[in-house]
């Protein structure tokens, strides 16, 4: 029996020579990025794909190039494009071409290849083309490095369009040659890191482009992995095995010491949380009761929320608009949401017609959305406002969305455009289910949304959009949350990580210490 | 026995039928509408009804049951409704992964788990056995995910032996073999255990011993080879367990195989995948069990397959 212990402690140190530490030394010329969600398409002008598939941008902004680029402020700047002019009535666009730029298979950017990318959208995604290229009726090429847009009506955030995932441009060429599958595929860009190879559930690998007109990337390769797991992702990290952990979760990372070789950041995203009121006419939703908004919205405490879902990394939103989008109205300008106030929320409540009634709040389940509600379960009881959090998976979340079986729901809604636009599915009356606010409040809504998408002088919006805040405020037609945040953990021999409020990085910027 | 594994063969395709119609209409009376989710928060209602009628999913539900199984049929397991990746590249891709990490782990849950439910009967009452009890009620009771992170911390974060995740060398299937295997590696000591002290205490075994045969002759030729046929079937059973497992061990350490696919489409509702893994599963558990029918007779010489 010791004779074969021994023999067993023999074997495990000898293991664990073979084997040596995973931490293995740094490889300067290859990062490893993980993230939560398998990125998987890698086409954006094919019709299957929806302006929800932010899972695939970190390989995507890699690969592909836009006209413009949004950077850590939201504001839009040069790209491919050196800059634009807006004609007075604001139809029309002409946006002049950089004239050193190559795609990875060797042939050059022209804007033949920049007018085919917006029109393919325009004939194969009907969907993408009516919510991301809003107004967009035609592109016309004038030279090799000048292209027009033409719009139906003015649209102010247009510009931010064209930095958009689906204005990402793609080569003419090699699209007749291989078809959207092919080019999905085997996806070909102008970006700094060409598509390599991947293998479906373990990683994506990118290298470098040796032609690129910004000069060749530090970092030679690009490894992205899928990791759901968020233990597993920063264990990872930690040992070495990543360099990068793209959306890292908040609560985890502030878990990180000294002692670790990793460190994280965090920017506003353009992502707004709030609580929608079920008052679709014809309902009878107890919300329809001016009085009840008012005494839910006064019970919230946002400042709790933002402790209990992120740490206290995010920012309270005072209307269910982000404040750094452009179009929305600057501060002072419109009415802010009611304050938290346990005191005016009950004397709402004994206002009110509130017959005790369980109220639902639907969201996703094991989100931070989870979090919240049920973090405003307990805020609305101390008011005297029973609810239940109903969790659920995201098809039974859309099913109840759209059939109005709710009283609340938490959700949050980013813009790719980093534009006021995004709000207009919250405020428009939805083709899906009709009109979400009581009385004549739907149209006049509907009707300033409409006024707010065509306004191109930019104080003329701000103040239409300040009128639409105003109106939702002061009715309390939605519980304005928080603003959420991006957040990425990575190893801290890497410099030049930033990120955008899309969660939308470029490796290109980075490098080894 | 050709005959029976005929027999039997035939008896999986009512019950692949069953399972699959159940999942299927499983997925089709629970709430969510798969189009709307792919076409995105901002499509209208005749985007929605397009991708509806695209899918298939305008048309009543036996309809789209048997042309999806007649596809299967003819290899064709469709193409993801939102990965647009063909399912049957898919699966070849993925189910050599889990195949390996489910046999790897019964390899070393039966290779360990009945030598050492032997010592702990043959030992019973012992430290040895205590000590086996306790290591096997932890393993059979922590939940799987706790346990695949413990040993993440302790083997890959403490002593950096081993990755933490991924599945590119033969160091990545240890801890997902080790996770997957603890549950089964207790169930077979315990079975092992109890019913090797259940045969040790026979009539036959009393005998042995009274002819001078050795203890080990005794336990091994014996005792042990009249236990194994609960201990077989537990096996059989087991595989299943595995391949259920298999689910939470793949998503904890990022492994590739279809178990991770699996929870994925059962989250988006992405009817193709998940149906296709069903159907998987489902033939391998069948015919795991057919091979762990066979082996009784393999195993015990009185046991005759065909109803004689």
């Amino acid at each position: 029996m010791k004779k074969l212990l021994a023999l067993v402690l023999v074997a495990i140190m000898a293991l664990s020579l073979t084997v040596s530490a995973s931490a293995a030394a740094v490889d300067k010329k290859t990062v490893v990025i993980a993230t939560a969600q398998e990125p998987t398409v890698f086409f954006c002008q094919d019709q299957n794909y929806s302006s929800n598939q932010a899972k695939d941008s970190p390989v995507l902004f890699q690969i592909y190039e836009c006209l413009l680029w949004m950077d850590e402020q939201g504001v839009c700047q040069p790209w491919l494009a050196t800059g634009y002019e807006m004609s007075e009535d604001g139809l029309e666009y002409v946006f002049t071409l950089r004239d050193d730029v190559y795609f990875h298979n060797g042939e050059k950017m022209t804007a033949q290849d920049v007018a085919f990318t917006y029109k393919l959208c325009m004939e194969k995604n009907l969907t993408l083309t009516r919510n991301l290229l809003i107004n967009l009726a035609d592109v016309e090429v004038l030279d090799d490095t000048h292209v027009k847009f033409i719009l139906s009506e003015p649209f102010a955030g247009f510009p931010a369009e064209t930095s958009a995932r689906v204005g990402f441009i793609i080569n003419e060429k090699y699209y007749n040659e291989v078809g959207s599958e092919g080019y999905n595929n085997a996806p070909v860009g102008t970006g700094p890191y060409t598509f390599v190879s991947r293998v479906t559930g373990q990683e994506i690998t990118l290298k470098a482009f040796d032609n690129y007109w910004g000069g060749k990337a530090a970092i030679e390769t690009v490894i992205i992995r899928p990791i759901s797991n968020i233990a597993t992702q920063f264990i990872s990290l930690r040992t070495g095995d990543l360099d990068v952990i793209n959306s890292a979760d908040v609560a985890s990372c502030q878990q990180l010491t000294a002692r670790d070789p990793v460190t994280w950041i965090s920017v506003p995203s353009a992502m707004r949380v709030h609580i929608t009121f079920n008052m679709r006419p014809g309902l009878n939703s107890p919300l329809e009761d001016e009085n009840l908004r008012k005494a839910i919205v006064s019970a919230i405490n946002k400042d709790d929320i933002i402790e209990g879902v992120l740490k206290g990394e995010g920012a309270p939103l005072d209307m269910s608009c982000m404040p750094a989008y452009t179009g929305a109205p600057e501060a002072g300008t419109y009415t802010p949401s009611l304050e938290y106030n346990v005191e005016k929320a009950k004397e709402y409540l004994a206002a009110s017609n509130y017959d005790g009634r369980e109220l639902r709040i639907i969201c996703q389940a094991g989100t931070n959305y989870d979090k919240a509600a049920q973090i405003i379960q307990g805020q609305l009881l101390a008011v005297g406002i029973k609810a239940a959090v109903v969790a659920t998976d995201s098809g039974t979340f859309t099913a109840s969305s759209t059939a109005g079986d709710f009283e609340m729901g938490i959700n949050g809604t980013s813009s790719s455009l980093f534009d006021w636009s995004s709000c207009n599915t919250e405020y428009r009356i939805q083709a899906v289910y009709g009109p979400a606010y009581p009385g004549e409040y739907a149209q006049i809504l509907d009707d300033l949304c409409a006024q707010a998408n065509v306004a191109t002088d930019p104080a003329e919006r701000k103040a239409i959009t300040a009128q639409i805040i105003t109106i939702v405020n002061e009715n309390a037609f939605n519980a304005p949350l928080y603003n959420s945040t991006s957040t990425s953990a990575f190893n801290n021999e890497l410099e030049g990580i930033t990120l955008n409020p899309n969660n939308a990085w470029r490796v290109y910027n980075w490098s080894w210490k | 026995m050709i005959k029976y594994t005929l027999r039997r063969i035939l008896l999986m395709i009512p019950v692949i039928i069953g399972i699959t119609f159940l999942v299927h209409f499983i997925l089709m009376i629970s709430p969510g509408d798969p189009a709307q989710m792919i076409v995105g928060p901002e499509a209208t209602l005749e985007d929605i009804e397009m991708k509806r009628h695209e899918l298939g999913l305008d048309q009543p539900q036996v309809v789209q049951y048997l042309k999806y199984m007649w596809n299967a049929l003819h290899g064709d397991f469709g193409t993801s409704w939102f990965q647009s990746f063909n399912v049957m590249t898919e699966f070849s891709h993925r189910l050599p992964y889990t195949l390996r990490l489910g046999f790897l782990a019964i390899i070393w849950a039966v290779a360990l788990g009945i030598p050492l439910g032997v010592i702990s009967a043959v030992r019973h009452n012992t430290i040895v056995d205590y000590a086996l009890t306790v290591l096997s009620l932890i393993l059979v009771s922590a939940p799987a995910f706790w346990i695949g992170m413990m040993y993440q911390v302790f083997f890959s974060l403490n002593l950096r032996w081993l990755p933490a995740s991924g599945a590119s060398t033969w160091r990545h299937y240890i801890l997902p073999a080790l996770s997957l295997g603890g549950g089964v590696f207790a169930t077979n000591c315990r079975t092992t255990r109890t019913w090797l002290l259940d045969t040790l205490r026979s009539d036959f075994v009393r005998t042995a011993r009274a002819k001078g045969n050795k203890e080990v002759t005794v336990v091994f030729k014996h005792a042990l080879r009249n236990s194994l046929l609960p201990i077989i079937t537990q096996i059989g059973v087991n595989f299943s367990i595995i391949m259920g497992g298999s689910v939470i061990t793949e998503t904890v350490y990022a492994f590739p195989g279809i178990g991770s696919y699996l929870i994925n489409a059962v989250k988006a509702k992405d009817v193709p995948i998940v149906m296709a893994s069903i159907l998987v599963v489902a033939v391998i558990v069948g015919i795991t069990n057919l091979v762990v029918d066979l082996m009784y007779a393999v195993v015990d010489p009185r046991v005759q397959l065909g109803g004689k």
